[in-house]
């Protein structure tokens, strides 16, 4: 190699080498400056907002400047779409009358959801609809213990709480297959009308309700709803199907983030029969945002 | 409509699998085989870089949705995802009609397969509403309920789209965005 280093041509031969080497971005950022339009897309404006350029506090010397341009999200809003999202693709979008989709392609900003229709069960304290902010100023009279067999040890940080299809149009946008749940009557949960009757309670929270928490919760830019009559918060976007009719999720409670599944078809939450009639809303809950139709 | 992808030189793809450091190189070593093996890598360079080849191309997804073509009535259709080189094609079959989007990154461009004239053309516009799940491109030119592509969007630019719900692009002559806007922003824009 000394040798080699040592002759007029291993010159030529390094440059030629370089060439090959040259890393395919360095093209781009000779070629970067020359195009037009240089504040439309997302690279550029990328470029400005790390700081660079030579303004009167230093830049051009190989450091970069303090502080923010304002420009970081000046880029395109919309990209190729080709990065695989959180639950995966979906190879059919059933279009209903329901949210996300009135029965075809629009750009119309679509009717305000449907309140939850008469006869469904109110949540104590909350307006028609039950919406998310109205139901966190309850005063709940609930069980504020949680089933002490519930898994404790996850690390929130670790959790996709905004998965593409969170969003709105989520009902339409989740990447699986859904509309089929419809509480504890569709299909029938074994243990429901004997349980229920002791607990006392004679329905759960509709799917209109869960439905329009979702959408507060949406609409407000919050990671969570809380779980109608309870003191449960469901992180609706930490939902994923699990086989064909089980959902995981994160709950929180009293500070404590929880790790459950809940059996959408036999209605167990972590391989039980709901204890009480909080977890029975929390697994409905889960189950609706997860399989519910909208 | 030809259902093939267009062929896509990717010479510098090639050259990415070309050793990069000198010391792969042990013919430098002798001074009078160099001139002419350099002058044979040389030319081997020249014609990886020349020689058209096939782009990779994988299947993203297959979608069965609706579509509306020019504001027309809501049809069924099929949307095809597949990635080719540095491009996504989203080839859309309305019946008997293929209509085929390629998008690319870095900067942003789209562009509709003209069939008459075998060539791509560059969008006057995009537009997307999440509450629908709707794309357009061209103004109403071509409107699709596709939520995997919004998915994916959504998550890649999580700051951006936080909150939005509608979305438009305007495309400049050559072929940049010349305008995003978001929302109320958009009032007035692309009429």
């Amino acid at each position: 190699m000394n040798s080699a280093l040592k002759t007029p041509w291993s010159g030529l031969g390094l440059a030629l080498a370089g060439v090959l080497a040259l890393p395919i971005g360095t093209t781009f950022a000779i070629d970067r400056p020359m195009a037009n339009n240089a504040m439309s897309d997302n690279s550029t404006a990328q470029l400005l907002a790390r700081g660079g350029g030579g303004g009167s506090r230093g830049g051009g010397r190989g450091k970069r400047a303090g502080g923010n341009s304002g420009f970081s999200n000046a880029g395109a809003g919309l990209n190729r779409g080709s990065s695989r999202p959180s639950g995966g693709w979906s190879n059919n979008a059933r279009v209903g009358a329901g949210a996300g989709g009135a029965g075809g392609p629009s750009l119309n900003r679509p009717a305000a959801p449907n309140r939850p229709a008469a006869g469904t069960r109110q949540l104590a304290g909350a307006g028609q609809g039950g919406s998310q902010i109205a139901n966190r100023n309850v005063n709940r009279n609930i069980n504020r213990d949680v089933n002490r067999n519930w898994n404790r040890s996850v690390n929130i940080n670790n959790v996709n709480v905004r998965p593409g299809w969170a969003r709105p149009g989520w009902g339409v946008a989740r990447p699986w297959n859904y509309g089929w749940y419809g509480g504890w009557s569709t299909p029938t949960w074994g243990w429901w009308g004997t349980r229920a009757a002791a607990w006392g309670v004679a329905t759960l929270a509709t799917a209109a309700i869960i439905n329009d928490s979702v959408n507060n919760a949406v609409s407000s830019n919050t990671t969570y709803i809380m779980v109608p009559n309870t003191n449960y918060q469901l992180l609706f976007g930490t939902v994923q199907p699990s086989g064909s009719n089980s959902v995981s999720f994160v709950m929180q409670a009293n500070g404590n983030n929880y790790q459950l599944t809940a059996n959408c078809n036999q209605g167990t939450i972590n391989g039980q029969e709901p204890s009480n009639a909080e977890e029975a809303e929390l697994l409905n809950a889960a189950c609706q945002v997860a399989y519910g139709s909208v | 409509m030809d259902y093939k992808l267009q062929p896509k030189s990717s010479a510098l793809g090639n050259l990415e699998l070309l050793p990069t450091d000198v010391g792969d190189f042990p013919f430098m070593l002798n001074r009078n085989s160099m001139c002419s093996r350099i002058g044979l890598l040389a030319a081997a360079a020249s014609l990886l870089a020349a020689a058209p080849a096939l782009a990779q191309t994988e299947t993203l997804y297959k979608l069965d949705t609706k579509c509306s073509i020019k504001g027309g009535e809501t049809q069924a259709c099929v949307v095809d995802a597949i990635n080719e080189g540095n491009a996504t094609l989203y080839r859309h079959r309305i019946g008997k009609k293929v209509e085929t989007i390629r998008i690319t990154d870095n900067p942003v461009r789209m562009s509709v397969w003209v069939d008459s004239t075998k060539t791509w053309k560059s969008l006057d516009s995009a537009a997307a509403r999440f509450s629908t799940n709707t794309i357009c491109f061209n103004g109403r030119d071509l409107c699709v309920i596709n939520p995997n592509y919004l998915n994916s969007v959504k998550e890649d630019r999580p700051d951006s789209t936080a909150g939005r719900d509608l979305i438009k692009v305007q495309f400049g002559a050559d072929g940049r965005i010349d305008l995003t806007c978001y929302d109320d922003g958009c009032k007035g824009v692309g009429k």
